[in-house]
């Protein structure tokens, strides 16, 4: 199921975004987030989205974006340090580059 | 999604957050003017800085962050002892105050270029100057030299300084975010200081059908390179170390990495196994309170701080207001039988009637703040016009937790300004002048307030030289307001001064502007159903006395009939009701005027003002009003009777409605009017000028 975020994704709606992701999954199991259209966001969302992942990993569920992250998603990454030192699964997962061997 | 955060206004708040930020600066402030030593005060007001750039940065604050972070890094300077704390630091550092309220304002009001364009950017450019001139900084530097600068000589022990940088890593308290840091504000601190790589280290995040949202499970670690001092690190966390996990390492070239630290939650191996429920009860309760409602109370333009206990109070009634609605319920479901159902309905009237009373006491409480939130404006205002006239003024208040309604307070701000400017530059004497006359050089200006009944006595008194009573009088015959050598009382020679126009400044100065102001003192006063009193000593100085009702909630008032409605007269405006006689009626037709004691006195026929088309009664009457010494007639046809008006405001359609001040419920459910004093006694004298003016 897809779940599409507004333009805003900060600590004042990340319940809501929580409960949304949460509901997809115990309804469709597989979600995919579009983060499209996000120009404000804050860490609340990444730390969201990581702990979505953590989820699907434990449940057996599939979780993606359905989109790579775009600049704004982009920059909060970087500038939050997500982006220094990154796994290849957080290279695949944000940006959408395929995983290394 | 969109739904959360609807009606919450982050800007909105950050503007209340930031003024209550720089109010509370200020006051710091103030007092370190009589205090230059005390490094209790230049770390508020560095803490103070602190927040303001840190919390504008955040909501996208970026010129007033930018030039906050100025004045933060003079005052890191000050405290750390390599620049003095001096007057003209603490003056410059005042202007900065406001051009940082400026910016605050400003801010979505006009894009980057339009700041530059109504030559803010070049205001704050020369405060700078002056600032960095003031802490001998004259180079101005960059945020990164500066902090360097400032830090290289701090302690100088082995512990504050490692030369090749440092490792960091760090974990913010779980309610961090949910309390308004922003870890990427501390972050970007943190590459102010220094060359930094920042690795986030998200191992702690629970699953998310555990993960409370608004909790920060973050952790972070960074390499510092560059000569930045511990205690330069440990500030960027200054707001946030008594609860947080941080560890410094200085960096070698074969320093192991520092061991993560340990996760501030659960770790996500052990998260399955606790619930929600398990977590600490107090943590999504903590979280609400200080995320939702309280947020969203200050997001409005118009907001009060209510204390908790109070508002428990209030919830305590709705409770038992719930509780006899229930018993009400059960009372209409089940029927009203035979006497014992009528004894259980008079009970149930009778509880509701005394809840009503005691939630419309505790409701109006809840409106009240000290007025020291009022006086505490009014230390700047003194300091600043000591310095704009020269004059050594100690400002010394009194009765600071009186309480008072939050409009009242707002509406009285303006007009003791003018009180307190008029004593300042009127009332005080220069120096020399006060040493000639025996007094100390310094004038004392006293602002007191006390509770007396249903009223709030506010006292603005000086010990200069006094109202010239020669000069008023000369004034005001100058002006005709009075008859050459007429005889008059003390007190009504003084209230002269009201009068419009009246100013017996022989030198108009820019502080007390040109004789317009008293007059409007007293009628904004008299809209707030307040007098104003002065007394004055030749030499011994003056005293200027406010007396306001606790609140505007609920006032007394006439209450009276025009054709088929209903409206009500403040009655502290009520000055007597006589009879217009038919033929007085007939005879007064295009003069509208009634001899009362031998003043000619205007009349207004509201039912033609109003025009209700109905014909008048027999026996009219007119209530004569009164507001600033001016008197006009109202004619009704019909006066009811004193009524106890609980004031409701009107809707916005008809707010801008003159005449009406607002609308009150009657006992029957109708509708009654307010009639606005102030406004139809300017009617009835605009009147009487067209009178005269058509001869």
């Amino acid at each position: 199921m897809l779940v599409p975020l507004g333009e805003s994704a900060t600590i004042r709606n990340a319940e809501t975004i929580c409960e949304s992701l949460l509901a997809a999954f115990d309804e469709h199991g597989d979600v995919e987030l579009d983060a499209s259209a996000v120009v404000e966001a804050d860490l609340s969302l990444i730390q969201l989205v990581a702990a979505a992942r953590v989820h699907a990993a434990r449940t057996g569920r599939r979780f993606a974006l359905c989109a790579p992250a775009n600049a704004a998603l982009e920059a909060l990454l970087r500038r939050g340090g997500f982006l220094t030192a990154p796994s290849p699964a957080d290279r695949a997962f944000w940006l959408g580059e395929e995983q290394g061997r | 999604m969109s739904g959360v955060g609807e009606g919450q206004d982050p800007v909105a708040a950050f503007r209340v957050e930031a003024a209550d930020l720089l109010d509370g600066t200020e006051q710091a402030l103030l007092d370190l003017t009589h205090d230059l030593g005390s490094r209790e005060l230049i770390d508020t007001v560095f803490r103070g800085m602190h927040t303001l750039k840190g919390s504008g940065a955040m909501f996208g604050f970026d010129a007033l962050a930018a030039f906050t972070h100025h004045c933060e890094t003079a005052f890191d300077r000050v405290r750390k002892g390599l620049a003095p704390a001096t007057q003209e630091l603490v003056a410059v550092t005042l202007s900065a105050m406001d051009h940082m309220r400026a910016l605050v304002e400003v801010q979505g009001q006009a894009s980057g270029a339009g700041l530059a364009a109504a030559g803010i950017a070049a205001a704050g450019e020369a405060i700078l100057a002056q600032l960095h001139a003031a802490i001998g900084d004259t180079a101005a530097p960059p945020p990164a030299t500066t902090r360097d600068a400032a830090t290289g000589n701090s302690d100088g022990g082995d512990a504050g300084e490692a030369q090749g940088g440092w490792r960091i890593a760090f974990r913010l308290p779980a309610d961090a975010m949910a309390n308004g840091t922003n870890p990427l504000i501390l972050l970007d601190e943190l590459r102010d200081l220094g060359e930094a790589e920042v690795v986030a280290q998200t191992g702690a995040i629970p699953p998310l059908d555990v993960l409370e949202a608004q909790e920060c499970h973050l952790g972070w670690e960074v390499t510092l390179r560059g000569p930045a001092t511990r205690e330069a690190i440990e500030d960027v966390f200054i707001f946030v170390m008594d609860d947080m996990d941080l560890r410094l390492e200085p960096l070698t070239a074969a320093a192991p990495l520092a061991p993560p630290l340990p996760a501030a939650a659960q770790t996500p191996a052990e998260t399955p196994a606790q619930t929600p429920a398990d977590r600490p009860a107090q943590t999504p309760a903590q979280t609400l309170a200080e995320t939702g409602p309280a947020r969203a109370a200050r997001a409005t333009g118009e907001s009060v701080r209510v204390p908790a206990e109070r508002l428990d109070v209030l919830m305590d009634r709705v409770g038992e207001l719930v509780i006899v609605q229930s018993r009400l319920a059960q009372l209409a479901s089940g029927g009203i039988n035979g006497p014992a159902g009528e004894l259980a309905l008079r009970s149930i009237s009778e509880e509701v009637e005394r809840l009503a009373s005691e939630l419309r006491d505790t409701t109006m409480v809840l409106r009240m703040v000290p007025i020291a939130t009022l006086f505490g404006r009014f230390r700047r205002l003194v300091h600043d016009l000591a310095r704009e006239t020269g004059k050594v003024i100690e400002l010394v208040t009194d009765g600071e937790s009186t309480e008072i309604d939050k409009t009242v307070s707002e509406r009285l701000a303006d007009p003791i300004v003018h009180l307190i400017r008029n004593s300042c530059d009127h009332g005080l004497e220069p120096p020399e002048e006060r040493v000639a006359a025996g007094k100390p050089a310094g004038g004392r200006l006293r602002l007191a307030a006390e509770q007396a009944g249903g009223e709030v006595l506010i006292t603005i008194a000086d010990d200069g030289r006094g109202i010239d009573r020669e000069r008023v009088r000369a004034k005001a015959e100058a002006n005709g307001l009075i008859q050459p050598g007429q005889v008059l009382a003390d007190g009504e020679l003084l209230q002269l001064i009201f009068q419009p126009g009246f100013s017996t400044a022989a030198q108009v100065t820019n502080l007390s502007g040109r004789g317009v102001g008293m007059d409007v003192v007293k009628r904004t006063i008299e809209a707030l159903r307040g007098t104003i009193d002065v007394t004055s000593q030749p030499g011994r100085g003056s005293v200027m006395t406010l007396r306001i009702p606790l609140t505007l909630a609920i006032i007394e008032g006439l209450l009276v009939r025009v054709g088929e409605g209903k409206y009500v007269i403040p009655l502290a405006a009520v000055e007597e009701c006589i009879e217009l006689s038919l033929e007085d009626d007939i005879r007064s037709r295009g003069r509208s005027m009634i001899q009362l004691r031998e003043q000619l006195v205007p009349f207004l026929r509201l039912r033609e003002l109003f025009d209700t088309g109905t014909r008048p009664d027999a026996f009219q009457k007119i209530v004569v009003i009164a507001t600033g010494g001016e008197r006009v007639g109202l004619v009704v046809d019909q006066i009811i009777g004193s009524h106890q008006t609980v004031i409701k405001s009107m809707s916005c359609l008809h707010r801008g409605i003159p005449s009406f001040s607002g609308a009150t419920i009657l006992g029957d459910g109708g509708v009654a009017l307010i009639l606005d004093v102030v406004q139809l006694v300017a009617l009835g004298q605009q009147q009487e000028e067209r009178l005269r003016a058509a001869g």
